[in-house]
C-alpha cells in the first residue's frame, strides 16, 4: 500500500513538473512581452504633460522602469517607452516611441539610438557616428550588440529590466543594433547610422 | 479690393506658418539632386523663408510614421547652433516618436524637424508643433 502510494505521488509530481516545463517558454520566445513593471511615476513637468497630450497620450499610466547612469527609462501607457535625464530639470522625457508592433517577434527592440551628422543645411546627412545608443527590449533579448558592416561586433551589453544602454560608443559609423537571444541567435537588427 | 483682401490673407498665412509651426505636409521625394530620398520641412513649407527657430526648450517634434511595406525610415532635425544633424531610426510600421531637441545634442538654434528618410515607405507624415 504504502509503495502504491509512492509510486502514485511520483507520478503525480512528474505530470506537474512536465506541466510546469509547457506553460514556461523557452527564453526565445518571449520576444512579445516587456515583464519589468516599474515603479508608479507621476512627477511630470508642464512640458511633459504638453507632449503627452499632443501625442494623444494625455492621463498614460506611467512607470518608471530603470535608470542607467545619467539617463531614466519610462513606460508610458501600453505601447510607448522613454527615456530622458535621470534628474530632470526642464523636462522628463527626451525620447518618447510609440509602437504598436512591439514587442513582438518582428520588432523585439524600440531603439532610441541617436546619431550625428555634421552635413548641414539641406545637403544629405552622411558619415554619420552614434552620438547615444540606449532602448528598451523584450524579456526574450538577452544582450545587444553594435556591428559594423562586415559583421563584426564592436561593442555589446547586456539587457538588464528590459533595457539596454551603452557606455562606450564606437567612433566609426556605419554600425547596425543587433540583438541577440539568451542562446545568442540574432532575433532582431536594424542600421544606427 | 479683392486683390486686397486676398493678399492680406495670403500675408497672414505666409506669417502664420513659422509661427504655428504645425503642419502636415506631403514629403518631397527624389528629385535630380537627390534621388531615393525624401525630404520634409519648414524650407519645403514655405521655399525660400527663413524658418529657423530659437530654442531649446520651446518646441519638439512628433514623427506619425506609417510604413506598410518594410525597410527602415531616418528622421531627424539639424541644429544651426553645433552644425548638427541629429537622427534616429524607424523600422517596423506606425510608430509615433518624439525627441526633444535639446536631450538629442540639437538644442540652440534649430531648424526643426527637418525630415528626411531613405527606405521604402507607402505613406509618411511628420507633424511638428512649437
Amino acid at each position: 500500500m504504502l509503495l502504491l502510494a509512492i509510486a502514485i505521488a511520483v507520478v503525480f509530481a512528474a505530470i506537474t513538473r512536465d506541466a510546469q516545463s509547457a506553460a514556461a517558454p523557452p527564453p526565445t520566445d518571449r520576444l512579445d512581452r516587456v515583464s519589468t513593471r516599474g515603479a508608479p511615476f507621476s512627477s511630470l513637468l508642464l512640458r511633459d504633460q504638453r507632449v503627452l497630450n499632443d501625442m494623444g497620450r494625455a492621463g498614460a499610466e506611467i512607470s518608471i522602469l530603470a535608470r542607467s547612469g545619467e539617463r531614466a527609462f519610462y513606460r508610458l501607457g501600453k505601447d510607448c517607452y522613454g527615456s530622458g535625464p535621470v534628474s530632470p530639470s526642464e523636462y522628463t522625457f527626451g525620447v518618447i516611441k510609440c509602437s504598436s508592433d512591439f514587442p513582438t517577434a518582428a520588432q523585439p527592440v524600440l531603439d532610441f539610438s541617436i546619431f550625428h551628422s555634421s552635413s548641414g543645411g539641406d545637403a544629405k546627412p552622411s558619415a554619420a557616428t552614434l552620438w547615444r545608443s540606449e532602448g528598451i527590449a523584450a524579456d526574450g533579448v538577452a544582450k545587444v550588440a553594435l556591428v559594423t558592416a562586415d559583421g563584426q561586433s564592436i561593442a555589446e551589453t547586456a539587457v538588464v529590466d528590459n533595457k539596454y544602454s551603452f557606455s562606450a560608443l564606437p567612433a566609426a559609423g556605419g554600425v547596425s543594433l543587433v540583438a541577440y537571444d539568451a542562446r545568442g541567435k540574432v532575433v532582431f537588427s536594424e542600421p544606427t547610422g | 479690393m479683392k486683390r486686397l483682401l486676398l493678399a492680406a490673407a495670403v500675408t497672414v498665412v505666409f506669417f502664420a506658418a513659422p509661427a504655428t509651426a504645425s503642419a502636415d505636409a506631403p514629403w518631397q521625394c527624389g528629385g535630380p539632386q537627390d534621388p531615393g530620398h525624401c525630404w520634409w520641412g519648414y524650407n519645403h513649407l514655405t521655399p525660400g523663408v527663413n524658418n529657423w527657430v530659437p530654442g531649446p526648450y520651446n518646441w519638439w517634434v512628433t514623427a506619425n510614421v506609417f510604413k506598410s511595406n518594410g525597410g527602415t525610415i531616418t528622421y531627424g532635425m539639424y541644429s544651426a547652433s553645433n552644425g548638427n544633424w541629429c537622427l534616429n531610426n524607424m523600422s517596423g510600421s506606425n510608430q509615433v516618436t518624439f525627441f526633444s531637441p535639446s536631450d538629442v545634442g540639437c538644442g540652440g538654434y534649430n531648424r526643426p524637424a527637418l525630415g528626411y528618410f531613405s527606405g521604402n515607405s507607402s505613406y509618411t507624415r511628420m507633424n511638428v508643433q512649437a
